[in-house]
């Protein structure tokens, strides 16, 4: 009969582990998403913020502002240059604006559609602050006065679709004012009584582009009754003063033009000046 | 539940000799750690957080976010994370780690109603100058989205450590 074998030497215990309970396993991967997802923040923060530093905004060299004329509207227009050079959308650009005079009162805002501006691509966004100088408006005055405005501005966007950023501007110098000066700046009416009577009308034209149109000026007595108008071309240049008379035949009877009201139609454009006193 | 070591219950299964237990640092090795877990989190979160907001005050970049709330939740989450670290292997662990997910949160709460920050440059007051605004809420909700899931992991592991107390150590202190 064989000798018995030797008995079989056990293997070495294994010392891998098992694999983990089903709640360190739920526990494990609840944190495991927890860190994948600020990972992914954190790599989604680096990319907007590396993308945004090919974001350029700059105003066109040479290129000031810009007004333009319409029905009782100035319109001051700046335009902007916009270049994006980075790997991500910039999306909701948008430009806002506001412009007050030194009283407090808003004469002029501006919002423009909100745009995306996709990678690599450049744009021009022209900002126009519109300025209302309508009759009972508050920036009827600005038409005959050189004052000073304050204005404010916001360029806002967002950074690769997480990041909304704002920025706030004030142009102008010392007290975020900026100089206001007025188409119609110095505007007087002179009355010489005739037969027929000569209105004279003269005014400093403020803005850096012409105005040229016909001007109708209607005299009033001190009742507020018309006392009749007169009719004039007027062509002022850019900066310059700008006298030009009419004949006024009067009603008749005893009138006695005390204020007066003009109006001008040009190209495009057309505008009630303030009412004068007659000198 | 006591705040006392887990017993090292051995999880069914477990592949491993007989006489392997899970061995977890001694106490004072986990206070000394303890400590600097405390210092590098208070150096994270209030220290360096702090110092940056006065250093931009300083240069005329006032940034609009209270240090007190930096100081006071910074504080709180460096207490409460050192003594996480030392109760790991306590029954304590699960509550004192959702304990800190919960300030975390509310730090992110704050931080997300003071959104956005404002950084002015130049003048003051709408006098030529510019001012930057920031927002972060998104950023904010998805921290604390992802607070809210270590939360919820958290809690399972308090659970794990109620329903079977010590297994858990089995994989936080591999045996060697």
């Amino acid at each position: 009969m064989a000798a018995p074998s030797p008995a079989p030497i056990p293997p070495a215990p294994k010392r891998r582990r098992a694999g983990r309970p089903r709640l360190m396993r739920i526990s494990r991967w609840l944190h495991l998403a927890s860190t994948i997802v600020t990972i992914l923040l954190v790599v989604a923060l680096a990319g907007a913020v590396l993308s945004a530093t090919g974001l350029r905004v700059a105003a066109p060299s040479g290129a000031g502002e810009v007004p333009t004329l319409g029905n009782n509207v100035v319109e001051l227009t700046i335009n902007l240059n916009l270049s994006n050079g980075g790997f991500l959308a910039i999306s909701g650009f948008q430009v806002a604006a506001i412009t007050w005079t030194g009283s407090g009162l808003v004469v002029g805002h501006y919002a423009s559609p909100a745009a995306t501006l996709s990678p690599h691509t450049q744009t021009t966004v022209a900002v126009g602050i519109a300025v209302d100088v309508g009759p009972g408006s508050p920036g009827q005055a600005l038409l005959t006065q050189d004052t000073s405005l304050s204005a404010e501005g916001w360029v806002n966007f967002t950074l690769g679709y997480l990041i909304p950023l704002s920025f706030g501007f004030s142009p102008g110098g010392s007290g975020g004012l900026a100089p206001w000066n007025a188409p119609f700046g110095n505007y007087a009416v002179t009355y010489a009584a005739g037969s027929p009577g000569t209105v004279t009308v003269s005014f400093d034209n403020g803005l850096s582009i012409p105005i040229a149109g016909t001007m109708v000026t209607t005299l009033y007595d001190a009742g507020g009754s018309s006392c009749g108008s007169g009719s004039l071309p007027v062509d002022a240049g850019a900066g310059h003063p700008f006298e030009g008379s009419a004949t006024a035949a009067l009603s008749p009877g005893t009138c006695v033009p005390a204020t007066a009201v003009s109006t001008l139609s040009g190209p495009g454009y057309s505008f009630t000046l303030p009412e004068v006193t007659v000198g | 539940m006591s705040a006392g070591p887990l017993p090292a219950g051995r999880p069914e299964g477990l592949l491993a000799p007989a006489d392997a237990r899970p061995r977890p640092l001694p106490l004072l090795s986990r206070l000394a750690l303890g400590v600097l877990v405390f210092l590098g989190l208070y150096l994270a979160l209030v220290t360096l957080p702090t110092f940056a907001i006065q250093a931009l005050g300083s240069n005329n970049l006032p940034i609009s976010l209270s240090t007190q709330n930096i100081v006071l939740f910074g504080t709180l989450l460096a207490l409460l994370g050192a003594a996480a670290y030392i109760a790991r292997p306590m029954r304590i662990y699960g509550p004192l780690a959702m304990a800190v997910d919960l300030v975390e949160i509310g730090y992110l709460l704050v931080l997300y109603a003071s959104s956005p920050f404002h950084v002015s440059f130049g003048g003051t007051g709408g006098s030529g100058g510019i001012v930057i605004q920031i927002g972060f809420t998104l950023i904010v909700l998805v921290l604390i989205g992802a607070t809210l899931l270590t939360l919820a992991g958290d809690a399972v592991t308090t659970v794990e450590d109620l329903q079977h107390p010590g297994e858990r150590l089995w994989w936080s202190y591999p045996i060697r």
